[in-house]
């Protein structure tokens, strides 16, 4: 046998083609096993009666890292973004799939009992994952969101339990933690439940199997396998420790009822295996005999007749090694507990690479970093030893403990019926993988099989269902659902929106067609529309040939595009009422678009973003492209108000920028707002305008007439009109003038438009300004309103000779502060920036009059921008009480976000 | 006595290896009391720091369910807000009230922040363009000099993505790459600068193989393994004492102590097979979780022993306490536990 397998290696890594490997072995007939019209290699040694048989690589169109068997018949698969595709495998034909909303990489996922696709997390970025969870509907093709888990989940494992919840554990949070907290999907409420005194660090995507008993057993990575109890707050059992250690991205499957198999795994890889019975009083690990080959990264598929299916990984050290590929599949056997070595895959399948059992008995091995795009099928020896029995009919749809009738003219021959729930794999972990050994008879007309007895034997769901001869040939798989009336009675059949035309991806030009339908509609019941690039609605008229559908014959020519690409073509279907009930997006490529006349230099802006909501301060940028900053410049204007002019920065590129401050802007309204932005050359010409869209949020006038009035007891008393119908309170906020920083100080009930300030120091000046809280935010600010306490009799007056008002601070720099005719021993001051933490000063004569002083290091400073601060100095009496307090404003020339740097000076002591 | 004794010297011993080295026996009754830090109007929320004020900082669901971050201080919790997007996960809080993270933006990409002690969150990216690529950032840390640390990712897709660190100071960017490994995490930084992370041997040094590293100015120094084949540094104290995990042969996590060029075990409850220290103060005492009994329970390393936060605070309080994030040098701890079926953070302040 290693005769081929070694020139067939060697071929398979030079050539990336099959056809290429085809003619140049010559030795491959078309053949059909699995009713497919796929080439399959029938090589001169290998017996397919005895190892089976490969087909030839084919090329797919994704990288489809997470695959899932749906119970449609049709393989959902997804790889790094939400762009999920549907293949036939009956047709070969690909189709889009709906989008999820969210980043659905990395996701873990297991079937509900109704059929549909339940994912928990995803993807932000590596080790980052989303709190997510939806369900996708195969038979409408669409997405169902559910409430956020805990916290994110990337690489997270789904358990299907036998009321229909889902556990979901592990998963990455972010770089520095991992997700503790078991939690349940509750298929009754969905909402989640939290597992509170299980919390564990587990490994990423951890091997987990349903037990009859109702628990969840843990057979992996990790060295110490457990059982989870999942009710109330969950609880785990003491750890059962495996021989072979670690296997990591290894393998596993419950390949019988509560037995379960774990191969291959770690770093260097192992070659080793190892089973457990967990029917038993003490369950304990057994080796049993190794692969042939070391491996990680590899595939666990669990096949009609009972063997498992190992395809892919690498033997050699590190993560994912492409240097040392497992190309031989290997089958083990339950029953003597060994493998068989089978023929080799085409190329390496490794990191992210999946296998999948199809309805017709063969299997999917396809994705991987190395392979990514191309897929092979595998189709097992048992098809290729004689006539498949037929089922000419069974049920749809079974109950627990019910006898059924399965109709078959070859009931004499059946030695098995066995149930294959659907897969859904990913990472070298089938999360849904499970065989239902049923009893059954035979009778006149076929066989009376009964089905399984318990939801934790068999979770309610979707399928297939083998008859297995003695030659150990399996039927094709009758899609059943085993249904527990109490969980979901109802079956979900409803209409399919499928668009034939134009098929994803595909180059258009000319005149071109689209046609759409929706299956088990009249065409008078419903009406399809589609738009590009998020363009208009476009309606489509019947048409009649073939099969009833939508159809619009489109003449692409002289269109204006943005350039040669793909585009988003969406098909939007509505029922009689108007409503959408559907829709369906494809990419067309489009060829040769015309190249965008460059013309004039382009100004570019490259901040704010079209649309962008802003407040605050923020960063307007925008550069000429193709001229060097000192041919020209920037301004800018909001709402066709006054050009503002911007410096030349080299932050990341040569451009224009402005650091604005929009607080306590007075807007029109909530609302978009035109932000032009003109370029002229060094003559004054406008040379190129360019207008983006802002979005600004805080332009709901707020109290307007606010008026300070001092009291007599070291209060003021502010009163304000209230122009809000709708607030919830007014916020008050104050600073000691002059000042630009305010502090909230309280709040007052809706409507109310008073406010007494009292406990005010004396002889002190101090700013107001008050807003509304709304349902959706706050109101713009009031004008701000000020006044003075008066100094009182004796009042101490805090006089403030460093730094003055407005000074420019850098480096080191001395604050000086004093009240006359109070000793130095009978006050203390302390300063304060931007209101933030209250600093001593020290006591000090330099220049012969006594004051308190502080030296202070503005170096290393962090601040928000170069900008006028208020520097508060607060005075205190022997007995803490503040007595009196004066501020200034100081100007810091900080480093600034953009714009021309200033050198820093550096402050010595 | 003994437990005074071995206070004191617990509050002197600055070397802490010969703080965990010494033994200690610690009086019945609670120690701490237990504070509720509450939430943002949703049901649950996870602290990740506290600064010597007794500030904490942590992520709260809102009464929406999105997650934001959050300050809390005096029992006043405060929403930190995003930077237009649904979400924002903290990082960090210095004494001076500096925080740090992530927040996503209007079109949902997350981006480092920082936030002074009031006023608005500030965006990395748009403080320096170099970090104002379209890909993932993420502000880990930052110490009483204001320096924050954190990286980004280089690339939206998945394989092509390489993490690289940097560190934020005055506005300005400085990269510091990957440490001469694929990829470069950082996890924490002291006030003189010193920078603890880990490097991968090979790509995706996040889930694969890594090496936990200290940087002292211009040295990279390895900090060891535990076995396994991944060590993951969480925390450095001023005095340049690490903690983190390594990984074990079979797979579990052990808490790690890496002071004056030794890596030490920290061990693990009785009977649990994993445990993790994610903050050292300036004191040499530390905290993480620990298994006991198939689920976590906070802990605190101190004076060479493991010692269930469950056991120091009151007996009724109702809280089971599954993790500690932080502890200040007032030996106050912040983490995360259960109370009313509800996780919620919680502050511990030293009673005695």
């Amino acid at each position: 046998m290693n005769v081929l397998v070694t020139p067939r290696r060697r071929l398979a890594s030079f050539a990336s083609r099959l056809s290429i490997v085809v003619l140049a072995l010559g030795t491959y007939v078309v053949a059909d096993p699995g009713q497919s019209n796929v080439l399959h290699a029938q090589a001169q040694a290998p017996d397919p009666q005895v190892v089976g048989q490969w087909s030839a690589s084919l090329p797919w169109p994704i990288e489809a890292v997470h695959t899932h068997l749906l119970p449609t018949g049709k393989v959902m698969f997804y790889g790094f973004v939400d762009d999920s595709r549907l293949w036939d495998p009956t047709t070969g034909a690909f189709s889009p799939v709906a989008l999820a909303g969210f980043n659905i990489f990395c996701t873990g996922h297991s079937f509900l009992p109704d059929g549909r696709l339940f994912l928990a997390g995803g993807h932000i970025t590596n080790s980052v994952g989303l709190p997510n969870s939806a369900a996708y509907d195969p038979f409408t093709n669409t997405w169902t969101p559910y409430p956020d888990m805990n916290a994110g989940r990337w690489y997270p494992t789904n358990t299907n339990l036998p009321n229909g919840d889902v556990l979901v554990v592990s998963g990455d949070i972010d770089t520095t933690q991992r997700n503790p907290l078991p939690q349940v999907w509750e298929l009754a409420t969905g909402t989640w439940r939290d597992l509170t005194t299980a919390q564990l660090v587990l490994p990423l995507y951890p091997f987990m199997f349903l037990l009859g008993d109702g628990r969840v057993f843990m057979a992996g990575p990790g060295e110490n396998a457990r059982f989870l109890d999942t009710s109330g707050t969950g609880a785990w059992s003491a750890p059962i420790v495996s021989a072979g250690g670690l296997r990591d991205y290894g393998s596993a499957v419950m390949y019988d009822e509560g037995k379960v198999l774990i191969v291959g795994g770690n770093d260097p890889p192992t070659e080793t295996a190892e089973v457990i019975d967990l029917n038993v009083a003490t369950p304990a690990w057994r080796t049993v005999a190794p692969m042939a080959n070391k491996r990680r990264q590899n595939t666990a598929t669990l096949l009609p007749d009972g063997t498992v299916l190992i395809t892919g990984g690498s033997s050699g050290a590190g993560f994912d090694n492409a240097q040392t590929p497992v190309l031989d599949a290997e089958l083990w056997d339950p029953l003597t507990e060994t493998f068989t070595t089978l023929p080799p895959i085409w190329q390496y399948r490794g990191y992210h690479s999946v296998a999948l059992l199809l309805p017709d008995g063969r299997v999917l091995s396809t994705a991987g970093d190395t392979a990514g795009e191309s897929a092979e099928i595998y189709s097992p020896a048992y098809l290729f030893k004689g006539p498949r029995p037929t089922v000419t009919s069974a049920p749809t749809s079974i109950a627990y403990t019910q006898a059924f009738a399965v109709a078959t003219p070859d009931a004499e021959r059946v030695v098995a019926v066995n149930l294959l729930r659907l897969g859904s794999v990913t990472h070298a972990l089938n999360m849904d993988q499970r065989i239902n050994r049923l009893p059954f008879t035979v009778t006149g007309t076929g066989l009376s099989v009964t089905a399984p007895s318990t939801t934790a034997l068999a979770p309610a769901g979707y399928y297939m269902m083998f008859l297995i001869d003695a030659a150990g040939v399996p039927s094709v798989a009758s899609f059943v659902r085993l249904t527990d009336g109490a969980l979901d009675p109802v079956g979900p059949v409803a209409p399919v929106f499928t668009v034939s035309a134009p098929i994803d991806g595909a180059p258009v030009s000319g005149v071109t067609t689209f046609k759409a339908s929706m299956s088990g509609m009249e065409l008078s019941a419903y009406s399809v529309f589609w738009q590009i690039a998020g363009d208009r609605l476009n309606p489509m008229a019947d048409g009649t040939d073939g099969v009833p559908h939508k159809a619009a014959e489109i003449d692409l020519t002289d269109w204006t595009w943005l350039g040669t690409g793909p585009y988003p073509l969406n098909f939007v279907a509505k029922n009689a009422a108007g409503e959408t009930i559907a829709e369906q997006a494809v990419n067309i490529f489009v060829e040769d678009a015309p190249p965008v006349d460059p013309g004039q230099p382009a100004l570019i802006v490259t901040a704010p973003t079209e649309g962008a909501p802003l407040s605050g301060v923020t960063m307007f940028r925008a550069s000429m492209e193709g001229m060097d900053l000192t041919a020209y410049s920037v301004s800018w204007q909001i709402a066709g108000d006054r050009l503002n002019p911007m410096a030349d920065s080299t932050e990341g590129g040569a451009h224009k920028a402005a650091a604005i401050d929009l607080t306590g802007w007075t807007w029109l309204g909530t609302g978009p707002y035109p932000l032009n932005f003109v370029a002229r050359n060094a003559a004054g010409e406008t040379v190129a305008e360019q207008a983006v869209s802002i979005y600004v949020t805080t332009a709901v006038p707020g109290p307007t007439n606010l008026t300070a009035t001092v009291g007599t007891a070291n209060n003021i008393v502010l009163t304000w009109t209230d122009n809000v119908p709708n607030d919830l309170r007014f916020e008050i906020e104050r600073c000691v003038a002059p000042c630009t920083i305010f502090t909230a100080i309280a709040q007052v009930g809706a409507n109310v438009v008073t406010y007494n300030n009292t406990g005010l120091t004396g002889g002190t000046a101090y700013n107001y300004r008050v807003r509304a809280a709304i349902t959706d935010g706050n109101t713009a600010y009031s004008n701000v309103a000020g006044a003075a306490t008066p100094a009182g009799p004796g009042q101490p007056v805090l006089t403030v000779t460093a730094p003055t008002e407005g000074a420019q601070l850098s480096g080191v720099t001395t604050f000086r502060a004093s009240i006359e005719g109070m000793a130095p021993g009978d006050y203390s001051v302390s300063w304060q920036i931007a209101g933030d933490r209250l600093n001593p000063m020290e006591d000090n004569t330099d220049g012969g009059v006594p004051h308190k002083s502080a030296l202070v290091d503005l170096s290393g400073w962090t601040w928000l921008g170069t900008g006028p601060y208020p520097l508060n100095f607060v005075a205190k009496n022997a007995a803490g009480e503040t007595v009196a307090q004066k501020a200034v404003n100081i100007h810091v020339v900080a480093a600034p976000p953009a714009g021309p740097t200033p050198s820093k000076t550096k402050g010595t002591k | 006595m003994t437990v005074l004794r071995m206070t004191v010297r617990a509050c002197i011993g600055i070397t802490t290896a010969v703080v965990l080295a010494a033994g200690s026996v610690f009086a019945q009754g609670p120690r701490y009391a237990v504070v509720d830090v509450g939430t943002l109007g949703g049901a649950r929320s996870v602290a990740v720091a506290i600064n010597n004020h007794g500030e904490v900082v942590g992520n709260a669901d809102t009464a929406t369910g999105d997650t934001h971050a959050f300050f809390s201080s005096g029992g006043l919790i405060q929403d930190l807000g995003t930077l237009g997007g649904q979400a924002s996960h903290v990082g960090g809080i210095s004494d001076k009230g500096l925080v740090v993270g992530r927040a996503q933006d209007d079109s949902g990409v997350y981006h480092s922040f920082i936030r002074l002690r009031r006023g608005q969150m500030w965006n990395l990216s748009v403080l320096d363009a170099k970090l104002g690529h379209k890909g993932f950032s993420a502000a880990v840390s930052v110490n009483g000099a204001g320096q924050v640390v954190g990286y980004i990712h280089t690339h939206g897709n998945h394989m092509a993505a390489r993490s690289r660190a940097f560190v934020f100071k005055d506005f300005k960017v400085t990269n510091l790459g990957s440490f001469g490994g694929e990829d470069g995490v950082v996890a924490g930084i002291n006030d003189s600068g010193q920078i603890v992370g880990y490097y991968g041997t090979e790509p995706h040094a996040d889930y694969a193989d890594h090496r936990a590293f200290i940087k002292t100015g211009a040295t990279v120094t390895p900090l060891g393994s535990m076995g396994g084949r991944t060590t993951t540094p969480s925390d450095i104290n001023n005095a340049g004492h690490v903690v983190g995990s390594g990984q074990i042969k079979g797979g579990e996590e052990r808490a790690f102590l890496y002071a004056a060029g030794k890596l030490t075990n920290l061990g693990t409850l009785p009977g649990g097979t994993q445990s993790f220290a994610y903050a050292v103060n300036n004191l040499g005492q530390a905290v993480g979780a620990a298994e006991a009994s198939g689920s976590l329970r906070a802990v605190l390393y101190e004076a060479g022993q493991i010692i269930d936060l469950n056991t120091l605070i009151p007996v009724q309080s109702g809280w089971l306490l599954t993790e500690a994030r932080d502890i200040n040098d007032k030996g106050q701890i912040t983490g995360t536990g259960t109370i009313n079926g509800r996780q919620r953070a919680f502050v511990l302040t030293p009673v005695r």
